[in-house]
């Protein structure tokens, strides 16, 4: 059988870049296999995928990459879904996305419709070619971009980090999908380090090492409880530190899928906050830091209602992709932004900064940029910028979505740590239902327009 | 509330926008014209008078309550902080006038860029720059309205991630000018470099699916 994709001895390294990011990499993949690239975040998953698609930028190149077929005047040799569907989604309605790539194609509009529809029905999206895109849900969002390559008529599909967007459901439906395109003989290159889900549909596992290369892998084990000992009881007798009494906020971005919600966190507590993509976690907790007035009920933080200005330093917030509210030169300036603006003095200011950047073992970046840290590192720059304040109450927002299990497992253990010593309140929200903490208190979902709240 | 918003749609019953009454061609050259003369425009009579033709474009264009709030809020925001440089500079006296009169250009010197970017669908406007345009423009301009409230939204969570870690930056701060440093060190640095990347990521998703094969492009029928 002739291999759709043939790399031999591939290496590249990013314009700039003394190292290579891949190196010497052996890869074969046939019609109707699905290969999965398994590596830590950073590891040049993304690069491989890039480099297959042909939209790398010209850096160093050595050895070959060699695609069996290559793109006619109406069909793509490679399709290439990429991690983030809102920066992919181009055009307002269905019809006119899928569409998109058969325009740069120049195939006359009499064809279109057709095609579209079909790509449509293959990526098991149905809905009318003008549904409003921006109505889809994330899981539509996604198939509607595999619809939108499909369209193209690719030999290969490549998938990057589909875990890091779609929750366990929409990973097993994404498997149903794969071995349908792989009965229909198209090969499937997957990129992703959370590939349980996937690993029914899989052929052969691939793992990219630190130093470039490519070995033979194997499917993963499920990721060990990163908790260490027993979750301690929490207290009946402590105050509450959070009160939510039949919530409603109107969003700029949309109403939140839910109404009316009630809860309270006590101080110390641990909770975890599980919802689809889109059902408003993060105008709950926008809500919480006062940064949206409820219409009806009322939130009290710290027995007030809460407000931005009274809440620095008090109630830290790490937002989605964190990695966008680092600015300064140096890690230690980054780190210690928090206590020059709430007045610590100089001794104290350094002992904490250093005390936080050992407790997250990036002490020895202190001087660097943290702009120029690898994706991990970075995640815990702005992990540790927010807690060497040393908040009463941690809001995370899905803020880890993406990284490998290692920095997830060293982030949890930097949040139970906190939680115990300094009895920081924790509220964690995650759009995988897959990957609840095991070293929560309480565990919160969203069903129907209603808060379902249990204890662990 | 100005006669003209009253009527104003909220969505329509289907969940889907109301369709514009002008024609993506015609509602392009409007805004193009009504901005253009907010901006030369000298004296309150005839700001008077653009601010009933922005009045009429904004309904013809089908902008709802949501969104005419929303941009609301960010005008008078605006519009306070500019008449408030401008006593700062000049007094009470002989800047109070002045000031009011910038801000009230501004407002509709944006309006119908509001109009056009909320109201007309995004690929109607992209057909109708390729008019007089190079498409990968037109495209690129129609891309840079479309992903708008994306890059604000981007930047409303840097904002309130720094507001938290204590940044100086919430409205009442930078009555202060030293805190203007925290505004463009916290908040401006790190959202340019977002809009950059966003930019980079829009760019890849539209190469991916081939755009730029060809110097011309067909159009989708839908």
């Amino acid at each position: 059988m002739t291999p759709i994709l043939s790399l031999r001895g591939y290496s590249y390294a990013w314009p700039g870049a003394p190292s290579w990011t891949l190196r010497e990499v052996d890869l074969e993949v046939n019609p109707g296999e699905c290969h999965c690239l398994m590596g830590g975040t950073g590891s040049g998953k993304s690069t491989l995928a890039l480099a297959v698609k042909g939209l790398l930028p010209a850096g160093r190149q050595g050895g070959n990459l060699l695609l069996n077929r290559a793109g006619g005047e109406d069909s793509v040799a490679v399709g290439l879904v990429m991690q983030n569907p809102e920066t992919q989604l181009l055009a307002e309605t269905v019809g006119a996305e899928v569409a998109f790539g058969l325009e740069n194609l120049c195939r006359p509009p009499q064809e279109m419709t057709q095609r579209v529809t079909q790509a449509l029905a293959t990526a098991g999206l149905n809905l009318p070619l003008d549904h409003p895109t921006s109505r889809l849900s994330m899981g539509q969002k996604y198939r509607l971009l595999i619809a939108a390559h499909l369209v193209l008529g690719p030999a290969l599909l490549i998938f990057d980090e589909p875990g890091g967007q779609l929750d366990s459901p929409g990973l097993r439906c994404l498997s149903a999908l794969i071995a349908e395109l792989k009965e229909k003989g198209l090969a499937v290159l997957l990129c992703d380090h959370r590939s349980q889900e996937l690993a029914g549909v899989i052929d052969r596992f691939w793992q990219l090492t630190e130093a470039g290369g490519l070995a033979a892998g194997a499917m993963p084990l499920e990721p060990a409880p990163p908790l260490p000992g027993a979750l301690p009881p929490l207290p009946l007798s402590r105050k509450s530190l959070v009160e939510v009494t039949n919530l409603e906020v109107d969003a700029d971005d949309g109403a939140p899928a839910w109404a009316g919600i009630s809860f309270t966190l006590q101080e110390g507590e641990r909770a975890v906050l599980c919802a689809d993509n889109g059902a408003g976690k993060t105008t709950l907790l926008r809500c919480l830091a006062g940064f949206i007035a409820p219409r009806r009920g009322s939130v009290k933080i710290f027995g007030d209602s809460p407000k931005p200005e009274k809440l620095r330093g008090k109630l830290g917030f790490l937002v989605q992709n964190p990695l966008r509210q680092l600015f300064e030169t140096t890690v230690f300036d980054e780190v210690s932004f928090v206590l020059r603006r709430t007045g610590a003095a100089n001794a104290t200011l350094s002992a904490r900064v250093e005390r936080i950047l050992q407790l997250c073992d990036i002490a020895h970046l202190a001087r660097s940029s943290p702009h120029q840290l690898s994706y991990g590192q970075k995640h815990l720059v702005a992990l540790a910028a927010v807690l060497v304040a040393e908040p009463r109450l941690l809001l995370l927002d899905d803020p880890f979505a993406g990284l490998d299990g290692r920095y997830l497992s060293r982030v949890s253990q930097l949040l139970v740590n906190l939680n115990e010593e300094k009895g920081t309140t924790l509220l964690w929200t995650t759009h995988d239902r897959g990957s609840f903490p095991s070293w929560v208190h309480r565990r919160m979902t969203i069903e129907g327009r209603s808060l379902v709240s249990s204890f662990c | 509330m100005f006669p003209v918003f009253a009527k104003l749609p909220s969505s329509s019953a289907d969940g889907k926008a109301a369709s514009p009454l002008l024609s993506p061609g015609t509602a392009l050259t409007l805004c193009f014209v009504l901005s253009l003369a907010a901006v030369i425009a000298h004296s309150a009579s005839v700001l008077l008078f653009l601010s009933l033709a922005d009045g009429v474009f904004l309904y013809l264009c089908r902008i709802n309550r949501h969104s005419l709030w929303r941009a609301g809020k960010i005008f008078l925001w605006q519009s306070t902080l500019v008449t408030g440089l401008y006593l700062l500079r000049f007094g009470v006296a002989a800047g109070l006038g002045p000031g009011l009169l910038i801000s009230w250009k501004l407002v509709l010197a944006f309006t119908p860029g509001l109009a056009l970017a909320q109201g007309i669908p995004q690929n109607g406007i992209e057909k109708a720059m390729a008019r007089i345009l190079p498409q990968r423009m037109a495209f690129a301009l129609s891309m840079s309205i479309k992903f708008l409230p994306l890059l604000t939204r981007e930047i409303r969570a840097v904002y309130e991630a720094q507001v938290l870690r204590g940044a100086r930056i919430l409205p009442r701060d930078l009555w202060r000018w030293r805190n203007w440093s925290d505004f463009f060190h916290s908040l401006i640095a790190p959202s340019v470099v977002q809009a950059m990347l966003l930019a980079e990521n829009i760019a890849q998703a539209a190469r991916s699916r081939e755009f730029g094969r060809y110097p011309r492009r067909t159009i989708w029928p839908g």
